[in-house]
């Protein structure tokens, strides 16, 4: 080609290109149109009366199209079912639905967790839309709603069974949840609600550490810092009693680099001995003000920052991402981590499971209180984990309510496997994980956490134990823990025993007695056996008095406070253009004062450019939000 | 031939003090280098071989600690490992004949006919087009999906088939070839097909080889076409071993219903020995191939000079 | 006759050029209609098509790429991204080069295929593979910073310092990409006339004159190429790479356009993968095409070179 002939298109293209930046810098109109809040309104009258059936079959063959999450690649739980791998498309609960509710399930793909995301908003964009599916963002819920891609479910809401729909009007804990799914008295998604008082953080600080510095366990933040100051300090013994991590591997605290996330390793539970919390939202005197912007996170940043000069939490924690966090603490190179109430399980099992730290114990504390005030945990005002949703256009959206009372049926009730025999057992290839469409009894965890509780406790008065030889066999693989059931069903204590709902004595039974058996004996961790060890997770965060579920339902029931974060649901219009932006600069300049990079001198520049730059619009539409619910909850 | 290198130093035994020190320095400085590009994958490879305990405390280095085949022995196990190995194979042979067929088909009209060819402007422009500009992850699903390829095999060896990249490659190359071996051809009565796979194709055997490997490490390193538009039971093996890490911090994030089928699982997927294990024996099939392409590397000194 | 051997001589010509042109339309050009929903504000809707959807969502112009620009840290993305692949490209071509010339002056055959295939095998890992080993390499008590205090040295936070963090990225990219990179110029090497070799030695000259004289002339051709090509490429610096080795801290001198549009689009889902994204990858488009037209208009006018 010759160079002339290109000269041409090239200039075009500069012109073009010119006269996209003028035009793109003269345009005023704004990024982001009004924000409105739409008024959810109330479900319209139940239309079925008290004496419908929740599992009434269709009589004629209903085929539901959809998605099916292979949860596990690497796969090792499922059993076989019909001489196949089970996966979503194979396994005992497609046919207990065509069985016992006419409906037949189509997978028109079946994907895996990693990439459902991706497949689900491309199948979304391309108007191919399964007929029932799970979303699991806020945004995309809201987008489906809005361009009317889906079905009212206000009718559908009641072919809920009793348990699963009253679980929403329980108390304020999930309603706002379903509230989050309606406009003006259509209801677009089941949400999948979760105890918002789960994500509670407490500290998980490693007992034998303690021992061995000689601390008692702290409960101000004084004692805290001055019991990771000693793992600092005697860091050498620490690492002796574990093998392959020498002194310089200690981390007294160890936290993520993800400073606004609430999981488990993350600086969540500190932010909080202050008050605070990262991209949180408080109400204080009927205004909503942003925590990234508040005084209290001001002083929780300095004391971060001291921690860090002082060598308390990891030099480079601004590298360490949750996976490394989680190795190091099963390593046993973490003294103290912040986590939820199932941190016990994972990661801290792995810990107390390591061959190469015996000794390993974890306590769990709440909050240590500072200055003589107790420290709030921050709870959400509601925790939406996914919107069960209907294609626009499909026949039976009812057919969503009833697959969730199938799997309810099957998963919860205590004679699931008297009315469906082994489809409702995993080796009869029932695998909750594969179920496309469910919703999670909510309540349960907490029942079942009392129940356990309560159990346990009578079967210990009673004089229930468990002999060596057993313990000792149950350390096999293969150990026939049906057998074992079996025989403490029949036997003297069968009526205590009992009262465990089939699923707890896997969940709950199985490990947690042996444990608190050991425990009780007064034995430590060093010296358990594996199948010991093993109840340590299950244990501490179900049955413990003062273990990690404990704690949760103390805030449930209001026995304990927390510190609410009133803002959920969709992300305003200014979230969704400055939100980034917004996120970033505060994670710079968050890391950059705790790592001394930068000053806490900056401290008002900081915050009028994070206000100048959308940070005072999306404050502005949170407080919109707040009012108008406000309002409605007043109105009410 | 390999004697064509070697030709260039015939007088080696009389090579002087200076290009001894030369050869010492440059031969240190390469192995060095060679050393360090190697050593993350004795690494892995020391990872897979240990046991959990030991990586987790981080004291494994260049040797295994608590040397254990579990790993592997787990590996052996697992079905969809090697179904996904499978489809990686058969992508990487499908894939790289495909893309060949069609970029040597596509190069030598546009080399050889320069000034023939009617409508080479529009070929020139598609092809830049396309090297610059793509409607974007979601309009090219919808296109995809539209024929029917979602989760076909043919989805990961067709629409990267033309790569404008390789393309301008071989039409460089091939203007190098000596006009007169193609007049020679022409006179001789021979058509373009011909031509091309009987003079072209022999003589740009090193350019054939470069690419060949090119497209086949592309096709055996790419995760991401897998998946967008494969399921889960027909993927290639990046896709798979990308996915286990995904869904790893994804499950973390679905914990709420956390029980001891869940937690094993988190065991298991975090756990490095495997990874390593399953990253390790991904890696050494395409290496192998390697070595055979070498060998024609070299060989095609036959092209004659190279002009400017 | 004349004239239907000419129409004859165009189809077969065509012929070879149409498989690639189908695939290059269906998969390439089709989806670039698209592109409009950097313009309007796309969202699948009820009852309609995409094309349907698509020409009937509200035009909004430039406010998306409004969007983008009038971030406070955007011209920093920008600067960071070009820096980052000038010099990642400045550096894989040089070395590339060298190592390329280095490896042709061994005479032990064995050596040199072996050096040629270690420096490939870092081609073959991932980044997302390598951030954690990476990231233990460059800690504060990882193994290169004890090798800075064994020489008396103060340890470097290469990972937290905005001074640093550049430097890993294409030392990083060296240590991955230079064995790959060097292919194409070993290929070239290859393709060079001993005769040429030979002539000069004649003439006196000696092993460098040789290089200079000899070599180097000879694959000018290639490393203009690859200059020219890699220009219109030079808004991608490396998502992945950055992605595994970056932090919050490091956002200054090492977050990339392609990073930062990454988080938007965490933050937002799916409705970011319709307009959003469309409009940062149409901008990257624009701006590579017209580098790579400026460069492509440089090589021919000045080093009399045509790319295509």
């Amino acid at each position: 080609m010759k160079t002339r002939n290109l000269m041409k298109p090239m200039a075009l293209l500069l012109a073009v290109l010119s006269f996209g930046t003028v035009a793109v810098a003269c345009d005023p109109a704004p990024l982001y149109e009004d924000y409105e809040v739409v008024d959810p309104g109330t479900l319209p009258e139940n239309p079925l009366g008290d004496d419908y059936d929740p599992l009434e079959a269709y009589e004629d063959t209903v085929t539901i199209k959809v998605l099916g999450i292979n949860y596990d690649p690497i796969g090792n739980i499922p059993p076989t079912y019909n001489g196949a791998t089970t996966g979503p498309a194979n396994n005992a609960f497609n046919d207990a639905a065509l069985r016992y509710l006419n409906i037949e399930l189509d997978y028109t793909s079946v994907l895996s967790s990693g990439n459902y995301e991706t497949r689900l908003s491309m199948l979304i964009a391309a108007n191919e839309l399964p007929d029932m599916f799970v979303v699991n963002d806020a945004t995309t819920f809201a987008m489906l709603r809005d361009n009317g891609l889906i079905e009212d479910l206000g009718t559908a809401f009641w072919y809920l069974n009793d348990n699963l729909r009253e679980n929403f009007f329980l108390d304020d804990l999930y309603y706002p949840g379903l509230e989050t799914c309606m406009r003006e008295g259509k209801l677009y998604a089941f949400p999948s609600v979760n105890n918002p008082n789960e994500s509670a953080q407490k500290l998980y600080i490693r007992k034998d550490w303690l021992d061995i510095v000689g601390k008692e366990v702290p409960s101000t933040y004084e004692e805290l810092i001055d019991a990771a100051r000693a793992f600092r300090d005697h860091a050498e013994e620490i690492a002796a009693h574990s093998q392959g991590i020498s002194a310089n591997d200690i981390i007294p605290i160890g936290i993520t680099q993800e400073l606004a996330a609430q999981g488990n390793n993350t600086a969540s539970g500190l932010f909080n001995i202050f008050g605070t919390q990262p991209n949180a939202f408080f109400e204080e005197n009927g205004e909503i003000i942003d925590a990234n912007t508040s005084d209290e996170m001001k002083e929780a940043l300095e004391a971060l920052h001291g921690l860090y000069e002082e060598g308390l939490i990891s030099r480079e924690f601004y590298t360490a991402t949750d996976a490394k966090v989680t190795n190091d603490i099963v390593a046993g190179k973490v003294g103290i981590m912040s986590g939820m109430w199932h941190a016990a399980s994972y990661p801290l099992q792995s810990s107390v499971n390591n061959a190469y730290t015996p000794d390993a114990e974890w306590i769990s504390i709440e909050l240590p209180s500072r200055n003589g005030e107790a420290s709030l945990p921050v709870v959400n005002a509601t925790s939406l984990g996914s919107y069960i949703v209907v294609r626009k256009g499909f026949e039976h959206p009812e057919a969503a309510a009833k697959l969730c009372n199938l799997f309810y049926d099957m998963f919860y009730s205590d004679d699931a496997q008297e009315k469906y025999g082994s489809l409702a057992t995993p080796e009869g290839g029932f695998f909750y994980s594969w179920v496309p469409i469910k919703l999670w009894y909510t309540p349960y965890s907490m029942d079942s956490y009392y129940r356990l509780e309560e159990v346990f406790e009578e079967l210990w008065e009673a004089g229930f134990r468990i002999p060596d030889e057993t313990l000792a066999a149950m350390c096999e693989d293969g150990y026939d823990w049906e057998a074992w059931y079996e025989e403490v069903a029949n036997g003297e204590y069968g009526d205590i025993f009992n009262k465990l709902w089939t699923r707890e004595r896997d969940n709950g039974f199985k490990y947690g007695y042996p444990y608190m058996q050991a425990i009780r004996n007064g034995k430590g961790t060093a010296d358990m056996n594996t199948a010991e060890k093993s109840g340590y997770g299950i244990y501490e965060q179900t049955i413990n008095p003062n273990g990690g579920y404990s704690y949760v339902a103390e805030l449930s029931t209001g026995e304990k406070q927390g510190r609410l974060n009133v803002f959920y649901g969709e992300r305003t219009p200014a979230q969704q253009v400055y939100g980034e932006w917004l996120d970033s600069y505060m994670d710079q300049y968050f890391l950059g004062v705790i790592t001394g990079e930068k000053s806490l001198d900056d401290w008002d520049e900081f915050v009028r450019e994070y206000t100048d730059n959308g940070g005072g619009a999306v404050l502005h539409q949170v407080n919109q939000w707040y009012d108008a619910r406000q309002e409605r909850v007043e109105g009410t | 031939m390999t004697a064509g290198i070697l030709k260039k130093n015939p007088n080696k035994i009389r090579s002087s003090t200076s290009r001894k020190i030369f050869l010492v320095v440059t031969i240190t400085v390469l192995c060095l280098w060679s050393l360090v590009c190697i050593l993350p994958f004795v690494y892995i490879l020391a990872v897979s071989l240990s046991s959990q305990s030991a990586v987790s405390a981080g004291i494994v280095s260049f040797w295994p600690v608590d040397f254990t085949l579990n790993s592997y022995i787990y590996l052996l196990r697992q079905n969809e490992f090697f179904v996904a190995f499978g489809i990686s194979v058969a992508r990487v042979f499908v894939g790289t004949g495909i893309n060949l067929l069609v970029t040597v088909l596509a190069a030598y009209p546009l080399a050889f006919a320069r000034r023939t060819l009617k409508g080479r402007k529009f070929y020139v422009f598609l092809i830049l087009l396309c090297m610059f500009f793509s409607g974007g992850t979601v309009p090219t699903y919808i296109m995809i999906s539209r024929i029917g390829l979602i989760d076909n095999f043919l989805v990961l060896v067709l629409p990267g088939a033309l790569s404008p990249w390789n393309l301008i490659l071989f039409v460089n190359f091939f203007r190098n070839v000596p006009t007169e071996m193609l007049e020679a051809a022409n006179i001789e009565g021979a058509g373009d097909y011909r031509i091309l796979w009987q003079i072209v194709v022999p003589v740009s055997l090193p350019i054939l080889a470069t690419i060949t490997l090119l497209c086949m490490v592309g096709h055996w390193n790419n995760w991401f076409d897998g998946y967008l538009y494969m399921d889960p039971e027909h993927w290639p093996l990046q896709t798979y071993i990308y996915d286990v890490m995904e869904s790893f911090k994804k499950l973390q994030y679905d914990i709420q219903h956390l029980d001891p089928d869940t937690i094993e699982q988190l065991q298991k997927s975090s756990d490095m020995t495997l990874r390593s294990a399953q990253i390790f024996i991904a890696m050494v099939p395409i290496l192998c191939v390697y070595p055979f392409m070498q060998r024609y590397f070299v060989q095609g000194i036959l092209l004659g000079s190279v002009k400017e | 006759m004349q004239l239907r051997s000419k129409t004859k001589k165009q189809l077969v010509l065509h012929s070879m050029m149409l498989p690639g042109t189908i695939l290059l339309i269906v998969f390439n050009v089709f989806p670039m209609i698209g592109i409009w929903m950097a313009f309007s504000k796309y969202q699948p809707k009820y009852g309609m098509g995409y094309f349907e959807a698509l020409f009937s969502a509200d035009y909004v112009g430039f406010a998306f790429f409004r969007q983008i620009f009038s971030r406070p840290d955007f011209r920093q993305v920008l600067f960071n991204t070009i820096y980052i692949s000038v010099v990642k490209l400045v550096l894989l071509i040089g070395l590339g080069i060298l190592l390329s010339l280095l490896l042709n002056e061994i005479p032990f055959l064995r050596l040199k295929k072996g050096i040629q295939v270690i420096v490939f095998i870092p081609y073959f890992l991932s980044w997302v593979i390598l951030s954690s080993i990476m990231i233990d390499l460059l800690s504060l008590d990882g193994p290169i910073n004890r090798m800075i205090e064994a020489f008396g040295g103060e340890p470097i936070s290469f990972l937290g310092s905005n001074t640093w963090f550049p430097v890993v990225l294409f030392v990083s990219e060296l240590w991955k990409s230079l064995g790959y990179q060097a292919i194409y110029f070993l290929a070239a090497i290859t393709a060079v006339s001993p005769g040429l070799y030979e002539a000069a030695e004649i003439d006196g000259a000696n092993r460098v004159q040789q290089c200079f004289h000899v070599t180097l002339p000879c694959i000018r051709p290639i490393i203009i190429l690859m200059m020219v090509l890699n220009i219109g490429n030079i808004m991608n610096a490396g998502f992945e790479q950055v992605l595994a080795l970056y932090n919050s801290l490091v956002y200054e001198s090492g977050d990339i356009i392609d990073t930062m549009s990454y988080r938007i689009g965490l933050l937002n889902a799916s409705t970011f993968q319709y307009s959003l994204g469309t409009a940062v990858g149409l901008f990257k488009s624009v701006i590579c095409c017209v580098l790579f037209g400026a460069s492509y208009l440089f090589a021919a006018k000045k080093l009399d070179y045509e790319v295509l």
